[in-house]
Formats: structure tokens, C-alpha cells, sequence
């Protein structure tokens, strides 16, 4: 059986308790959210912590709330629970439909919203949907907490914006009140890593487009907005959409799904980006 | 290296055991709890050989600590003693749903969780259910048959 080195396992009561053990510990310290992601890569070796530290205790952490302008969404609450929140069901469709392609059941379980956030893999799907409904994250430092744009806060594959001894404590999601929306993946088998995902909302006057925001993931370099794409879909109807180019990807390095030729992925995310608007257009629905 | 009481309802029976706290749930059951019905596959959380019920829902052995547990139920294969359990079973031998039977634990706890919702799946909500259990002799049909019939068979009359 594979397994860990020994870390030193820690429990913390409060995210200001748990910057306290990280402050204190020494070595490798990693806070421990739903752990999908973290503890695969510690029972393979490729992280080696010295301490984790468990937010897992925190019952505030896990609450989702919304009222008439936004839904929070506590940073430790699992794929499941907001998926079957009621309140996320009927404002955030399409953070629903995004659900439905994270990892397994299992994974959709125990995975928080916050640690695939904070994970930020490049071919996560909340990264993406928490980008195009212009979420904000609160980061907690123990003293004060600060609020970044989710555009603002992925940085790279891997990287975000969070700084040693911060903790995401919450995801503020504005209600995306009169847009429709649209949501494509294409992975080789369901539940795998993403060749490509793409999402739209859409907001259509007298049936063209007045506001538009699309982006694409899993292509190698985390989510990204197609701002050429959506300059070019304004004022479009739904038959006279401009035709998704495939995107210029490099072979990703970060790859593990076996589509590595950028070329094939460029063109699939084009795909799923042209299908997701037409979901938007098409369907109607509401975000 | 530290080591942690961990205090689990395991298959109806409060269980404590005092191990290191970098120990998964699956190795705390297997090294520590003698429970040998759950099995180690990938380490990953991929493939679905280590599934138990915690609180009543799919979880990764592998991929959770013991220690995040603590105070928790999990329940393994030989912890199913439901009338549900013993009609996937027959279903599953009736149909040749297990070949090699590694898979098999975690396909019969996964279908246990799905047929509990109580929403009468079909074949497709039965496939997504499945998509983290991977079965390499079968070819998935047999199974999907077996979780179905009985789907529909506490769904019919």
C-alpha cells in the first residue's frame, strides 16, 4: 500500500486557530480542506508535508446563505451540499451544471468549493463558472480579511493569489439576474480531467446579444475569458453568432488525460465554446 | 510521529484505535480495525476499491484521513445488513456482476448509496453513480443491469 510520510495531524476550531498552528509549525504546513486533491498527492509523494492542519471542525465554514443580491458560499461546504442546496439550485444554474462534471461521487462527497479553489487546477471547472459569475473570495489572514475578484485570484496552474497564513473563508457569488447561461465539457470518460470545458452567460435584447461573458478551461493554463470571441458576439443574433476560431493552445504541460497535441484541445475548446453559447442563446435559460 | 484516538461507529459498533494521525481511513480499517473488506486500489480516489459510507454517503477511503472522522460512521460492505443489501446481492450473482470481485465492495456500496436517495434511478443515473468505480472483467453492463432490476423492483407494485 502506498502511503504518507508522517505528518503531524492538527484540528483547528476557527480559521483564525488554524493560522495559529500554521504560524507555529515547523516545516511544510498545508491546511487541509476536503482533501480530494491534497491527500492523493501526499499518498504518491508528490507533497510531503511536515503538518496538516484540519479546517474540517469549522461549522461556520460550511454554511451557504443567500439573500435577494448574492449567495455565500462557506469555503469548506462540499460539492454535494451546494448542489443540493436549494438556494443554489435556483439562483446559480449554471454553478449546478458545472457541479455535475466535478471528479466522482465520491470526490463531489468530501471536495470543498474552497480547496478546489484554492487547489486551482488547471482543469478544474469552479475556477472557471466562479470567473464568469464574477465571484469574490474572502481570505482570512487572522487579523483582518480581504475580498479578491475570482479573475484576480487564479494566477497561474496551481497559483493563486493567497498568501502564506491566509484562509478562504468564503465565496461571495452576485446573482446573475436576467442572464442565461450555458455550460460544455468534453472529457474522454466521464468524471476525467477536462480536454476542455467552456461556459456563457449570456444577456439578450430584443434577441441579440447585449452582454456576454464565455471562457474556457482545462486546456493547460487555467480559465481564461475569450474576450476576442465575445467582442465579436455583441449585438449578434443567435443565427448570426460569429464562429469560434480554434484557439492557438500550446501542448500543455500539465496534461494527464492524454489529448496532449494543443492543437486537437484548441480545437475542442472552440467546440464547447461555440456549443455553451448556443446553449445560452438557444435555451433561454435563466442564470 | 504522534499518534490520535480515533473513535469511529463502524458498522454499528463504536470502534476506538489509536494510530498515527497521517493514517488514512483505509489503512486505520484494514492495519488498525482488521476490516478487510475494503480494498486498496489506486491511492488516488480514483478507482473506487476503498469506497465506504460515511454518514451514509461514498467516500474514498484512501483520500480521507482517519483522524478527519473522528466521531463519524462509516460503514463497509460486511456493515450493509439491509434487505436492499441482500437483493444487490443476489442481483449482482444472478446477473455475473462480479468476476474478480475486487471491484465489488465498493460497486455494491456506491449502488447501496444511489438506491437510498429513493429517486427510482435508471440506467443513466445508475452510470453517473458509477463513473468512479472502475471494474476491469466485467465490462460494466452486468452490473448496471443488476443495480437496475433492483431500481425497479422496489419501485414496481
Amino acid at each position: 500500500m502506498m502511503s504518507a510520510r508522517p505528518f503531524t495531524y492538527e484540528r483547528a476550531n476557527s480559521a483564525r486557530e488554524a493560522i495559529e498552528i500554521a504560524r507555529a509549525a515547523r516545516g511544510e504546513t498545508r491546511l487541509l480542506a476536503g482533501g480530494q486533491s491534497l491527500l492523493p498527492l501526499v499518498n504518491l509523494g508528490l507533497v510531503a508535508p511536515d503538518t496538516l492542519v484540519d479546517l474540517g471542525r469549522i461549522p461556520s465554514l460550511r454554511s451557504i446563505d443567500s439573500d435577494g443580491e448574492q449567495v455565500t458560499i462557506g469555503a469548506m461546504a462540499t460539492y454535494r451540499a451546494v448542489a443540493e442546496s436549494a438556494g443554489v439550485r435556483d439562483r446559480l444554474p449554471l454553478l449546478v451544471a458545472a457541479l455535475d462534471f466535478v471528479g466522482n461521487a465520491r470526490v463531489r462527497n468530501m471536495g470543498t468549493v474552497g480547496g478546489s479553489l484554492v487547489h486551482n487546477d488547471p482543469a478544474a471547472e469552479l475556477p472557471l463558472v466562479m470567473m464568469l459569475l464574477d465571484a469574490r473570495y474572502e481570505l482570512a489572514d487572522g487579523v483582518t480579511i480581504r475580498s479578491v475578484r475570482a479573475s484576480e485570484f487564479s494566477v497561474g496552474p496551481f497559483e493563486t493569489a493567497i498568501r502564506e497564513f491566509e484562509v478562504m473563508t468564503a465565496i461571495r457569488v452576485p446573482l446573475p439576474s436576467g442572464w442565461s447561461w450555458g455550460f460544455r465539457e468534453f472529457s474522454y470518460r466521464p468524471g476525467d480531467f477536462a480536454v476542455a470545458a467552456a461556459g456563457a452567460l449570456v444577456k439578450v435584447e430584443d434577441g441579440e446579444i447585449a452582454a456576454i461573458r464565455a471562457g474556457i478551461t482545462g486546456t493547460g493554463s487555467g480559465p481564461f475569458r475569450c474576450t476576442a470571441y465575445e467582442v465579436a458576439a455583441l449585438g449578434r443574433t443567435v443565427s448570426e453568432l460569429p464562429a469560434v476560431e480554434p484557439l492557438a493552445i500550446e501542448d500543455a504541460p500539465y496534461v494527464i488525460d492524454g489529448a496532449e497535441s494543443g492543437e486537437y484541445r484548441g480545437h475542442v475548446a472552440a467546440v464547447m465554446l461555440s456549443r455553451a453559447v448556443g446553449d445560452a442563446m438557444g435555451a433561454g435559460r435563466a442564470a | 510521529m504522534r499518534t490520535i484516538t480515533v473513535t469511529i461507529n463502524l458498522n454499528g459498533a463504536d470502534v476506538a484505535r489509536t494510530a498515527p494521525g497521517h493514517y488514512t481511513l483505509l489503512r486505520w480499517l484494514r492495519d488498525e480495525a482488521s476490516v478487510f473488506d475494503v480494498k486498496y486500489g489506486c491511492g488516488e480516489g480514483v478507482c473506487g476499491t476503498c469506497t465506504v459510507l460515511l454518514d451514509g454517503m461514498v467516500v474514498s477511503s484512501c483520500s480521507v484521513l482517519a483522524a478527519q472522522v473522528d466521531g463519524c460512521s462509516v460503514q463497509t460492505l460486511s456493515g450493509l445488513g439491509s434487505e436492499r443489501f441482500a437483493e444487490l446481492q443476489d442481483a449482482f450473482v444472478e446477473r455475473g456482476a462480479a468476476q474478480c470481485g475486487f471491484c465489488t465492495p465498493g460497486m455494491l456500496l456506491t449502488a447501496s448509496e444511489l438506491l437510498a436517495r429513493g429517486d427510482r434511478p435508471g440506467a443513466s443515473e445508475i452510470r453517473h453513480a458509477l463513473h468512479g468505480n472502475l471494474c476491469r472483467c466485467t465490462g460494466y453492463q452486468s452490473i448496471i443491469d443488476a443495480i437496475l432490476s433492483v431500481s425497479e423492483k422496489e419501485h414496481s407494485g
